[in-house]
């Protein structure tokens, strides 16, 4: 796998145009930024992916809006809002409610109106009326939806959604945005179908020029029917009916495969606040029941750690500065925000780097680079190119992530000077990080 | 792409006031927020509203007497709750309505649930959550009664083909929790 860096380097080129001349040309600086990133950030973009026994947008956006104040009570930051990734599992739901009241109808039952509300109710982990026989069947049938899940991956509906949320998602996290996926029930299969698409090494259909961002996610999965978890953080309450269900039903199935193992014991009060202890709201984010809304803040709090940001953990840092020149020698200096300078001389030749800050070193300002270049190649022609690069995080594609300066000059050598690149580095507070803009210059 | 969510708040607001209509005239009770006493009109009551998938709303509210009933009767102790209960009546009512049900991709409606749901938990806060959502699931369990309306639902589900991330926009709450009825 190339670097971010190197790949930016071969994506992002200005060349200014041949210049020949003996008087000395401008280096003018744009009026926009050439490209700007979010480096070294902190606080990750959560987002909450609901299961089939919530299954509607309404219940699904409320639900994320209580995971942030969540969030917000166990001071766990977050970048801009919490938001959810639709999983379109409501059509699945209906199907179960649907076909339950097909059967009511074939065995004549005559009170189906308020047999349906009772098993809308039981699905969704309010109190019902049903006896007890339906509550059974009403589990299994959820159980049983909950596994196919897990053994025929993502239905259509589902494989077009993930294709739009993938996309935004990713986009997210090439400007520099860490993510934590929070995903309940059978949404823990979408997630691990969105976090596999942001998991693929290279260039791919969600991120085109390839950026290295793998290591920026995170999932979190709660009641998870998956064998797995996807980042090794996962919450299953031993109560848990419907998780503890497909399991079995899994295991009928597959002969093997089996939901990852309950690891939280929730007592024995779960199930007065979801009969069937699987709600996300209701037991998963109860602060009631021995403790388990606190470990799902705990995963989410790790995730959020364990997600890396550009700048802290790839090795070129933040705002790396590679110079290279060819046919002539060349000096940079970088002048920081606090007035300190670091001055690099390159001899014909050479490739090095010129500066080089970590996070802790960034400071907000503006960061200023000159150059001093002096062709060296015989003549009667004599030119020179120079390179500077820096390693950026950028999803539009059209700005430059390097300046390139080459020109040549009749019959005498020349020399050119001036500031070539600027950095203005200020606090972004959202993501806890710094954005960066870099203004190259273009030499006229 | 503001002016698509803008688009995307009129074609919700559009069909929300377009699911009011069920050919009943008004009972007389009138308040929005305070239900009155149930009439003896059988209206109420989930038998006396189910011959139709809109149903009657007597009182304009967006949504079904019968489902105003409940509200009324096991969601209205706590302020905040009552009024997440109302938005989702609506919300899951307008899905419901001809117009929704003519639209060839129910995205914008689907984010629009989502940025509801979101402002509801944000008025209701932390400490009423648990209750926020027993009563939004409660308010499903009864619009979607019928194997009409379960199905009517599901059409309008499977035309969100452009729905991704749900967006939430927290400025925008003010104006939807002041929406309630």
């Amino acid at each position: 796998m190339r670097s971010r860096f190197h790949r930016l380097v071969a994506t992002f080129l200005i060349v200014s145009a041949l210049v020949s001349t003996t008087a000395q040309a401008t280096f003018v600086r744009p009026a926009v930024p050439s490209m700007s990133a979010l480096v070294c950030t902190t606080a990750p973009k959560f987002y909450y992916i609901n299961g089939i026994m919530a299954p509607d947008a309404e219940t699904e956006g409320t639900e994320a809006q209580i995971l942030a104040m969540a969030l917000a009570a166990e001071g766990i930051g977050h970048y801009n809002e919490v938001e959810s990734i639709y999983n379109p599992s409501e059509g699945l739901f209906l199907d179960i409610g649907r076909k339950l009241l097909a059967q009511k109808v074939a065995e004549g039952l005559s009170g189906l109106l308020s047999f349906m509300e009772n098993a809308f109710n039981f699905m969704l982990g309010n109190s019902s009326t049903l006896t007890a026989a339906d509550q059974t069947n009403i589990q299994n049938s959820l159980a049983a939806a909950t596994a196919n899940a897990v053994t025929n991956g993502l239905d259509s509906a589902a494989a077009q959604t993930l294709k739009t949320a993938t996309d935004t998602v990713i986009n997210q996290a090439a400007i520099g945005i860490k993510v934590v996926l929070v995903a309940h029930s059978e949404g823990n299969m979408f997630a691990q179908a969105l976090y596999a698409e942001t998991q693929i090494q290279g260039a791919n259909v969600y991120n085109p020029s390839g950026f290295n961002i793998a290591q920026q996610f995170q999932v979190v999965n709660v009641a998870t029917p998956a064998a797995r978890a996807d980042t090794g953080k996962y919450v299953t309450a031993s109560q848990d009916i419907v998780i503890n269900l497909a399991a079995r039903a899994l295991a009928l199935v597959t002969g093997t495969l089996q939901p990852a193992t309950a690891n939280w014991d929730a007592g024995p009060n779960i199930y007065a606040s979801d009969p069937i202890g699987h709600s996300f709201v209701k037991v998963y984010l109860n602060n009631s029941l021995n403790g388990l809304e606190g470990q799902v803040l705990t995963l989410a709090t790790q995730a959020a750690s364990a997600a890396q940001s550009f700048g802290q953990e790839n090795p070129e840092g933040p705002m790396q500065i590679v110079a290279t020149t060819g046919a002539g020698t060349a000096s940079y200096t970088v002048t920081a925000p606090d007035g300190s300078t670091t001055t690099t001389p390159l001899g014909n030749g050479a490739n090095m780097t010129v500066f080089k800050p970590s996070c802790s070193d960034l400071k907000e300002g503006t960061y200023s680079v000159t150059a001093n270049i002096v062709s060296v190649q015989q003549g009667p022609v004599f030119g020179v190119d120079t390179e500077l690069s820096v390693p950026v995080l950028n999803v539009s594609g059209t700005n430059a992530g390097n300046q390139f300066i080459d020109f040549w000059s009749s019959p005498s050598p020349i020399s050119d000077q001036g500031t070539v690149m600027d950095i203005e580095v200020s606090k972004d507070e959202s993501s806890g990080g710094f954005n960066e803009q870099f203004f190259i210059y273009s030499r006229q | 792409m503001l002016t698509s969510k803008l688009v995307s708040i009129a074609v919700f607001a559009t069909v929300a006031l377009t699911a009011c209509g069920g050919g009943v005239t008004a009972s007389g009770s009138g308040s929005s927020t305070s239900p009155a006493t149930p009439a003896a009109s059988g209206t109420y009551v989930p038998n006396g509203n189910a011959a139709t998938v809109q149903g009657i709303d007597s009182a304009g509210r967006g949504y079904r007497d019968d489902v105003a009933q409940l509200i009324s009767d096991s969601y209205s102790a706590v302020p905040t709750v009552k009024v997440g209960a109302e938005l989702a009546a609506q919300a899951y009512q307008a899905s419901l309505s001809t117009a929704a049900q003519a639209m060839s991709d129910t995205t914008p409606m689907i984010e629009q649930e989502a940025q509801i749901g979101g402002c509801a938990a944000r008025n209701a806060g932390l400490s009423n959550a648990q209750a926020l959502i027993t009563a939004e699931h409660a308010i499903y369990a009864r619009t979607f009664n019928t194997d009409a309306r379960m199905a009517a639902r599901q059409k309008y589900a499977a035309k969100a083909t452009t729905a991704g991330v749900l967006p939430f926009d927290p400025t925008k709450c003010a104006s939807i929790v002041g929406g309630a009825r």
